[in-house]
Parts: C-alpha cells; sequence; structure tokens
C-alpha cells in the first residue's frame, strides 16, 4: 500500500488520472502532480481490493472533485499572476529598460548602427503611410466629412471621362432633392496675379467655386467672411478669398488685407476673406492660393463647362436614398438636356455618388493608383523587414555572447520569462529610439516633399501638398516600429533565454546543436537576402522600364518644343478678337530669331487633356480624339504625313471641314483599304453629327501617354472649330477657352521659356498663363516620373538591403566558423587543405542564400506582374534582370563568407585542438 | 503575541476540508492519503476528500504558513518501490495550530450557542 509499484502506475485509470492532472495550472500540476498521483493509485488499489461497486465510487467521486477543484485552482492562480503584476511590474519594466539602456550605453557602436539601420527602414514606411493617407485623408477643418460624397456624371465617354464632374444646371437640379443638403462645385483655375509692389505677374493656383463652397463644407473664413448668395454676380463687385498659405507668403499675414483690391486676370477684385489653415483641396492634397465665385457665364444652361462636385447627403436620408434619387434624375436629365436624348450613340448618362476619394484618385484609375502605392508600400515593409531581421540577428548574435550572464541569471532563480522580458526590452528600446528619430526625420522629410512634388501633382505659386504626418499616422507607424521589435526580438529572447546552464557556467561553448542546418539566424538572413532581391529585382525591373521608355518611338519630336496653356475664358475677348489674338500671338513668337515654328491646339500631347468624341463612317462606329489645331502643327511637332497633305494657311470655307487622320482611324473605319485610297472619304464626328472630309493621313504617335494602345486620332483646323460648337457652349465663340500654345526653338529650349511669356506678356499682359513647360519635360513627367520614384525607392533599398544581408550572412558564417574551430582543426590535422577549408566555409554561406534568392524569385515575379500591368508592357521580368539579381546577392554572399573562411583555413590546427 | 492573533484571527472562519486537515495533522505528521485516510475514519466516512480538493487545501494551508512540509522525514519507508522523489509529509506551524485551536474555539463556542438554544438536544431526541 505504500507507495506506487510499477504494476499499479501502469494500470490504465492511474493512466488516465495523470492525463486529467493536465487540467490544472501548470505550478499546481508541478507541485502536487506526483503527490496526487500516488494519492490516486493508493485509493484505486485498496478500491479494487474492495470490488467493482466500491472502484466505481471512486472514479465518480474523483470526478466530482476534479470539477469542483480544477476551476477554483485556475481562478487561484489567475489571482495570484494579477497580484505578481500590477505595481512590480511597472518596476520590473523601469529596471528592464534601465538595464537595456545601459547595456547600449555600453556599446555605442553596435547601438549606433542598429538605429541607423532601423531608421533607415522606418522611414520610408512611414512616409509612404503618409502619402497614402494624405490622398486619402479628407481636408482638414470639413463638418461631417462622412455626410460629403463626391458626385459623377457617368456613362458618357464624349464628356472626355468615364466619370466628369457636372454642370452648373444639374448641380442645382442635385440640389432640389429630398435626400441631399447641397450641393457644390469648384474647378481648379490659374489666375494671373499683378503685384503692384513688386510690379510682377504671378501665377495663382485657386479655385473658381460656387459660392455655397465654404457653406457646404461647414467652415468659416480663417479671417473676414467666405463668400454670400450675392458674390459672383454679374451686377456685384467681384471678390476673392485667399488661401492661407498664399496669404502667410505673399501679404506677410496682414490682416488689413481685407477690403483691399487686387487684380486677378486684369480685373480688381476685393479681397473679402482668407481660408483657414490647412484647407486642402478635394481635388489634390494642396492648399489652394485664391477662391473666386463660379463666373457668371460657367452657370449658363449652354455652358458644358463640368465642375468637381461635392454633395451633402441630408442628415435623415441614407446613402439607398439618395442612389434611388439621384436614379430618377439621372433619367429626368436624360429627357431634358437635347444633348443627351438626341445623342446617337445611344448612351446613358447617369448620376453616381462616389466617396470623396473619387475627387483625388480618378476612379479609371483607381485600381492602377491603389496597385502602385501598395507596391512601393510593400517594398517599403519589406526594408522594414530587412532591417528588423537584421536587428534580430545582431540581438541573437549579443545574446550567444551573453549566455554566461544569461545562464547566471537563470542559476539565481529567475524565471524564463523575465529573462525574455529583458533581452525583449533591449530591442523594443532600439526600435522605440529608432522610431522616434525616423519620426522626426519623416516630418523633416514631409515638409521638403511639399516643397517638391510627387507622382504628378505639380506645385505652382504657394500651394504646397499637405503631407504632413498626422497623428494616424503616427501611432498606425510606431504600432507597426513596436510590433516589429516585439515580432523581431522575441525569436532571439527565447532563443537566448534557452541555455544550457550547465555548460554555460563553466564558459563551455555551447556545441553545434544536433546537426540543425538551418537555424534562426539563417532564416533571418533569409528575410534579408529575399528582401534584397525583391527590391534589386524591381530596380533592375524600373530601370529597365525607363531604358525602354526612352527607346520608345514617340511618333513625334517632344524636343525644343515649349507648350503654354492660356485661358482666353478669363479676359474680355469676343470670337473675332480671340482668333486675332492667336493669330498675331503665333505670328509674333513665328518671327522671333530663336523660334523655328509657332502653332497652336486645343489640347497638346502629354498636356493631360484630350478631347474625346464619336466617329462614323457608313457602317461601321468607333470612339476617337479630336483636336483643332492651328496652321504648321504637324510640321512643328514633326508628325510625318503618310498620304495627303497637310493644313493650309487659308482652307476652303464651304463643304466639310478639312480633317487629317491618323492610320489607326484609317484602318478602323475603311479596314482593307490603303492610305491613298482613304483620301477624299468623308466621315461623320458623332458630337455634332458633322461630316468631316480626309485630306491627309499622319503616322500614329503616342499623344497622351507612353503606352497607350492605339487609339483614333483626327485633328481639324483651328478656324473650322465655330462648326463644332453645337453642343458644346465652350467652343461656341469660335475658339476654346483654354487654348496650348506651342513653339520649337532652333537652340537652346531653356531660353524659349523666357521669351514665351514675354511675348505673350506684351501683347496681353492680364492674360493668365500657365507657367510654359517643355514638351519633352511633360513626356516624361507623365511617362517616366512613377517609374523613377519606383527606382529611386527599390534601388536604394535594395542595395541598403543586401549590404544588411553580406552583414547578417558574415555574421552567421563567422559564428559557425568559432563555434567549427575544433573540427576544422580536426580535419586540418587528417589533412584536409586550406582551399578545402576554404570552400567548405564559402559554401555554407552560399547555402544562406539560396533560400533567400528561391522566395526572392518568388516573390520577384508576383511584384513584376502588378509593375507590367500597371506599365503596360514597359516592364517585364526577364532573364537577365533575374539573373543580375542574383549574381549580386550570391557575390555579396561570397564577398561576406570570404573572411570568414580565410580566417578559419589559417588556424592551426595543434593550437585549436590543444583549445579544446 | 498580538500580531500573531490578528494574523491566525484572519483565516477564520477555515473551509471544512482546511479544518479536517489541521485537526488530522494535530496528532503528528502525515502525508497525503494518510490525511485522507484518517478524516475518513474520524469523519465516519463522511467525509472523503478528493486528490484536488485535498491538495487545493494542502496548498493554501502551505501558502499561509499553518502546515509545512516536513522534509526528512524519518517515516519514510527506507526502500521505496515509488521511483521520483519520495512522499512527502506535512506538519502543523506554530501558526497552524494556533489557528486550528481558535476555530475549535470558535465552533465549540457555536456548539455551545446550539446546546443553549436547546437545538443540539432536540436533534438529539
Amino acid at each position: 500500500m505504500e507507495g506506487v509499484s510499477r504494476r499499479e502506475a501502469n494500470a490504465r485509470p492511474v493512466r488516465l488520472f495523470q492525463l486529467i492532472l493536465r487540467a490544472y495550472p501548470r505550478e499546481f500540476r508541478a507541485a502536487f502532480g506526483d503527490e496526487m498521483t500516488r494519492f490516486f493509485a493508493a485509493c484505486w488499489q485498496q478500491a479494487s481490493e474492495s470490488g467493482g461497486p466500491e472502484m466505481v465510487r471512486l472514479l465518480i467521486r474523483t470526478l466530482l472533485d476534479f470539477s469542483q477543484s480544477v476551476p477554483r485552482q485556475h481562478v487561484a492562480a489567475r489571482r495570484r499572476r494579477q497580484r505578481t503584476r500590477g505595481e512590480p511590474m511597472l518596476q520590473t519594466l523601469r529596471q528592464d529598460l534601465k538595464y537595456a539602456l545601459r547595456g547600449l550605453a555600453a556599446k555605442p557602436g553596435f547601438s549606433l548602427f542598429v538605429v541607423t539601420s532601423l531608421i533607415l527602414g522606418t522611414v520610408p514606411v512611414t512616409v509612404m503611410l503618409s502619402v497614402v493617407n494624405s490622398i486619402l485623408r479628407p481636408p482638414r477643418h470639413v463638418e461631417a466629412p462622412e455626410r460629403l460624397r463626391a458626385a459623377f456624371v457617368t456613362g458618357d465617354s464624349s464628356l472626355g471621362s468615364q466619370f466628369a464632374g457636372l454642370t452648373y444646371p444639374e448641380l442645382r437640379q442635385l440640389e432640389a432633392l429630398q435626400a441631399i443638403e447641397g450641393a457644390a462645385g469648384f474647378q481648379i483655375e490659374r489666375f494671373n496675379w499683378s503685384d503692384e509692389e513688386q510690379n510682377q505677374t504671378k501665377t495663382l493656383r485657386g479655385l473658381a467655386c460656387t459660392v455655397n463652397y465654404f457653406d457646404l463644407l461647414g467652415i468659416p473664413a480663417g479671417l473676414g467672411r467666405a463668400f454670400a448668395e450675392w458674390d459672383g454676380r454679374a451686377d456685384s463687385q467681384k471678390v476673392a478669398l485667399l488661401g492661407h498659405a498664399a496669404w502667410k507668403f505673399y501679404f506677410e499675414q496682414d490682416p488689413d488685407v481685407l477690403g483691399r483690391s487686387i487684380r486677378l486676370n486684369g480685373q480688381p477684385h476685393t479681397v473679402i476673406g482668407v481660408a483657414p489653415e490647412g484647407l486642402t483641396s478635394f481635388r489634390e492634397p494642396s492648399e489652394a492660393d485664391i477662391y473666386v465665385p463660379l463666373p457668371e457665364q460657367w452657370k449658363q444652361t449652354q455652358s458644358r463647362r463640368r465642375l468637381s462636385s461635392l454633395v451633402r447627403l441630408a442628415a435623415d436620408a441614407s446613402e439607398a436614398q439618395a442612389a434611388s434619387q439621384l436614379q430618377a434624375l439621372s433619367i429626368h436629365l436624360g429627357e431634358t438636356d437635347p444633348a443627351v436624348r438626341e445623342s446617337r450613340s445611344g448612351r446613358v448618362r447617369q448620376l453616381a455618388l462616389m466617396p470623396l476619394s473619387a475627387l483625388r484618385v480618378p476612379v479609371e484609375h483607381k485600381t492602377e493608383i491603389a496597385a502602385f502605392l501598395s507596391l512601393i508600400l510593400f517594398l517599403c515593409f519589406l526594408l522594414l523587414a530587412a532591417a528588423c531581421a537584421n536587428l534580430a540577428g545582431l540581438l541573437l548574435a549579443r545574446g550567444k555572447s551573453r549566455s554566461r550572464e544569461i545562464a547566471v541569471r537563470l542559476a539565481l532563480g529567475a524565471r524564463r520569462s523575465r529573462v525574455v522580458a529583458l533581452l525583449l526590452a533591449e530591442s523594443v528600446l532600439l526600435v522605440a529610439i529608432a522610431g522616434a528619430a525616423s519620426l522626426l526625420a519623416v516630418h523633416w522629410l514631409s515638409q521638403a516633399l511639399a516643397a517638391g512634388h510627387l507622382l504628378g501633382w505639380v506645385s505652382e505659386g504657394v500651394t504646397t501638398l499637405d503631407i504632413t504626418l498626422d497623428w494616424q499616422v503616427t501611432l498606425i507607424s510606431l504600432a507597426v516600429y513596436l510590433l516589429t521589435g516585439l515580432l523581431f526580438g522575441l525569436a532571439p529572447a527565447l532563443r537566448s533565454s534557452r541555455t544550457e546552464l550547465a555548460m554555460a557556467l563553466q564558459g563551455q561553448r555551447i556545441l553545434p546543436s544536433g546537426g540543425r542546418r538551418f537555424s534562426l539566424s539563417s532564416a533571418l538572413v533569409t528575410v534579408q537576402v529575399t528582401a534584397s532581391m525583391v527590391l534589386l529585382v524591381c530596380a533592375g525591373l524600373f530601370l529597365g522600364g525607363l531604358e525602354r521608355a526612352a527607346t520608345i518611338d514617340l511618333g513625334f519630336d517632344p524636343q525644343r518644343v515649349a507648350v503654354a496653356e492660356l485661358d482666353l475664358s478669363q479676359g474680355s475677348y469676343t470670337e473675332s478678337l480671340g482668333r486675332v489674338f492667336v493669330e498675331s500671338l503665333t505670328n509674333r513668337l513665328q518671327g522671333l530669331p530663336q523660334v523655328s515654328a509657332a502653332s497652336f491646339a486645343v489640347w497638346a500631347p502629354f498636356s493631360g487633356s484630350s478631347w474625346s468624341t464619336g466617329v462614323r463612317a457608313e457602317e461601321i462606329r468607333s470612339a476617337g480624339f479630336i483636336n483643332f489645331v492651328g496652321p504648321r502643327y504637324f510640321e512643328l511637332l514633326g508628325m510625318p504625313i503618310l498620304a495627303g497633305r497637310s493644313f493650309n494657311d487659308r482652307e476652303p470655307e464651304d463643304g466639310p471641314p478639312p480633317a487629317i487622320v491618323n492610320e489607326t482611324l484609317a484602318q478602323t473605319l475603311w479596314p482593307g483599304r490603303s492610305l491613298p485610297e482613304v483620301l477624299g472619304r468623308q466621315f461623320v464626328e458623332d458630337v455634332n453629327s458633322r461630316p468631316v472630309r480626309v485630306v491627309g493621313v499622319v503616322r500614329d504617335a503616342r499623344y497622351t501617354y507612353l503606352t497607350e494602345p492605339a487609339f483614333l486620332h483626327f485633328w481639324i483646323p483651328f478656324s473650322s472649330i465655330a462648326s463644332f460648337a453645337e453642343r458644346n457652349a465652350d467652343l461656341r465663340l469660335g475658339y476654346s477657352h483654354k487654348l496650348q500654345l506651342l513653339a520649337r526653338s532652333s537652340q537652346d529650349p531653356s531660353q524659349l521659356l523666357g521669351t514665351f511669356q514675354q511675348s505673350v506678356a506684351e501683347l496681353e499682359p492680364n492674360l493668365p498663363m500657365r507657367q510654359p513647360r517643355l514638351l519633352s519635360d511633360l513626356v516624361r513627367e507623365r511617362s517616366t516620373d512613377d517609374p523613377l520614384l519606383g527606382l529611386q525607392i527599390s534601388a536604394a533599398g535594395g542595395l541598403f538591403a543586401l549590404l544588411l544581408a553580406a552583414v547578417g550572412i558574415y555574421a552567421v558564417v563567422n559564428f559557425s566558423v568559432a563555434r567549427r574551430t575544433s573540427e576544422i582543426g580536426l580535419r586540418m590535422a587528417l589533412g584536409a587543405r586550406r582551399s578545402d577549408v576554404i570552400r567548405m566555409v564559402v559554401r555554407q554561406g552560399l547555402r544562406l542564400v539560396i533560400i533567400g534568392v528561391l522566395l526572392g524569385i518568388a516573390g520577384a515575379v508576383g511584384a513584376a506582374q502588378i509593375l507590367s500591368a500597371l506599365f503596360e508592357g514597359l516592364m517585364t521580368l526577364d532573364v537577365p534582370s533575374a539573373a543580375s539579381g542574383i549574381a549580386v546577392l550570391l557575390l555579396a554572399a561570397l564577398a561576406a563568407a570570404l573572411g570568414p573562411a580565410w580566417r578559419a583555413s589559417r588556424l592551426d590546427p595543434m593550437q585549436t585542438l590543444r583549445c579544446e | 503575541m498580538k500580531r500573531d492573533h490578528l494574523a491566525a484571527e484572519s483565516f477564520l472562519p477555515l473551509t471544512p476540508s482546511m479544518y479536517h486537515i489541521l485537526l488530522a495533522l494535530g496528532g503528528g505528521a502525515g502525508h497525503g492519503y494518510g490525511i485522507m485516510k484518517l478524516i475518513e475514519e474520524r469523519t465516519g466516512g463522511r467525509l472523503k476528500l478528493g486528490p484536488g480538493n485535498l491538495y487545493g487545501s494542502i496548498k493554501r494551508l502551505l501558502e499561509g504558513g499553518l502546515i509545512q512540509e516536513e522534509r526528512n522525514s524519518d517515516q519514510e519507508p527506507s526502500a521505496s518501490a515509488t521511483p521520483g522523489p519520495g512522499r512527502r509529509y506535512y506538519q502543523l506551524t506554530s501558526l497552524g495550530r494556533q489557528v486550528a485551536r481558535m476555530e475549535s474555539r470558535r465552533l465549540a463556542e457555536l456548539v455551545d450557542w446550539a446546546r443553549s438554544s436547546r437545538l443540539l438536544e432536540e436533534q438529539e431526541s
């Protein structure tokens, strides 16, 4: 009866009992498990002596006992844990941090290296998070932004966009809906401001908006008043609100600016107020310099001027209600608007509400933009992962060198969790220091970024991109830092705390852990290798894309061509005056010695706008693009005429207007015909149902972006524009309000920009003109800025990750050489040659890289797929770029492993064997 | 002395199983199974402590310092067939003895009261 015999212990009930014992808290089990087993075994033996019923009774009793005591012990254990936490926990935390800080201060080189690499890893993530945030965030100060929506007209491609803005009359109709509290519209415009004090004309970028703009947003003016209902009427005084940044920059925050008269586009405007600070526009994450009420002529029913539109849902209206009322209005619009009714292509125009971000991220390009931003974010995260893997690797190495200290702590009774916390404190502290530093750096960087331009947003005047580090991004970044710090700090801490006590205390080296080839440090190196592989291949892709972009034949010659946009709607031009002005301006430019050709067009290639329409000939119907151009346009751009002729100065006034078409149009409308056969044929411009006659065929070119597919394009002489004005009030005056002026220089094109502006100013000093740009710059911005950004990030990141990977490989190989000193010595004593030793060590270094490279190839293939989808054929993963990435990594691994290998080969066998 | 008294009082009233364990150890050190057997015997089989309750109470008594483990016990059979550490013996501490005494006194007072209220007699009759 005393003790438990082996036979009894093997009895099934006792084993069952031992199994159930696992339900108790661990400490309880550790303290009493054996005793309880013995207790039960004794009871069982006695019961089995008394017979079956007693055994059953014992089992029932024991189960009842369990059901009571197990929960009780768990409650007690939890209470005990809570008691030991709380105040003492704070104390131990403070102690841990203090200790960690001392440890870091004792090794300043190590700390500096880790912190620097972490900063390099954290900054890009935060910058990209800020950029994404600044795009998606509604402007500050807006009241109840959750009830604001962007409104679009969809389903009518003749409006130039799948998602076009609303006209003023449409906006007013929208406002009449019950579910909609109010609607406002605006358009980004450029204004020429004659600064009389400095006797200069400056370009301001601002909003022409409906007078209820500020009311709808629920924003009072920062100073003075916002627009009132009567502002902007033809008979009332012209007024303007200054943007806060412009007020600060140009008026030195002078409160007396209120009531002052400023000349905008040659007309006096009274400043009535200043917008609050940081009020960004809904289209761009930047502040407007100036706000003016919508011009009267834009409000008329004939105006086709489409505004970026905002609506505020009524407080009691649901999204679904608004949608159904909008649907009804869409049908209504279709019935009353002749343009919609008569539209022969059977288009259905619909009104749609979208989230506010749809104004900043064009809906058509939403997926591309999202994919591009996520790819860049992903690359940034890879960089962070590489930096953190580096941190973890270094901490692991440090943990190994501290194994004695850790062993002493454990031997003195420290719990493993305490040791882990202590080691973890170090990594968290490092990440926290680096995080704080990088947040500061990002704050500084975002201001630098705000001054420049990013992702195609042009900043003119004093407008600034609002890419500030707000609390949300700060919090998210900090969470990301801490999480990665914990994640990558935990594994080394856990590993280091699992020291073999006796051996570590005796100062022995820990023996290689039984044939494990893939240790934690190798895993960390793999992370770094993978990250650098993906980043390097992406850099290669971007570089290849840029090279390919440079060799793509545009179909025209953008070199030495300057473009400037004129806005005649802001001056007081009639049709004849406007035409005279444009003609005299081109003549004046043409007469300048450095100008070899000058012309104009409604839209210029790569200027960011285009005019879409429909075309049909006999049974064939297609979408196409139309442009109205001045004389010598094709010669100026160097677009070769393949058949027929170019436009003359004097085209015949009678009959269908002449048209020059591109190859794609000719082949689409008259398939199977040769180009000369197309000449003289007629086709119909769909929107105005206007027949035109082909007089020439021009070679296909790229007109809006580098990788665009072949579209149908045709050109009409500018003098015939009036015949296309029926359906377009903005053309009704006989010229487009906005004109692109083009000139080719025979010399240095940068000089052209100055003379350009000068000539316009001499003719009409108050005419708003967008800063003249070189066409080659426009092409570059529209085609290579995004890949360039990608290249910069991935190349810099890739090299950085490569460096970290090399450091990691070196550390792992070095450690393993140190660990295998005696083995190497033995091998050499047994006749291994130095070259054998070197080969052995280097092979180990390379083995580390191979898994990382394989994973990296998988990642790179994924990234390449996104990239080739985004940049349509510009970037494809080819063997050379992947191979060069692999080669670079293998070389780095070789270089990192060679040092330790060389040292290993120099070992003196006798010495090392004696050491053991 | 006063402080000891206060410390002892803070354990009162004891749970039945804790009180029984203290009583069982009143006559000298014992191990878990022995304690259970003794209690079962003394209560006429009415109180049979299961392993969970028994060792849960022992744990609390140990933590409270009412009992302690007797490490080098002579009562340990010399050639135990049991592998692993030997069976553990527990004995009362002076605090445990005091707590047991105070709890007994408290219960005796209650019994006296019951008797004076003729509750005990009624039941007996």
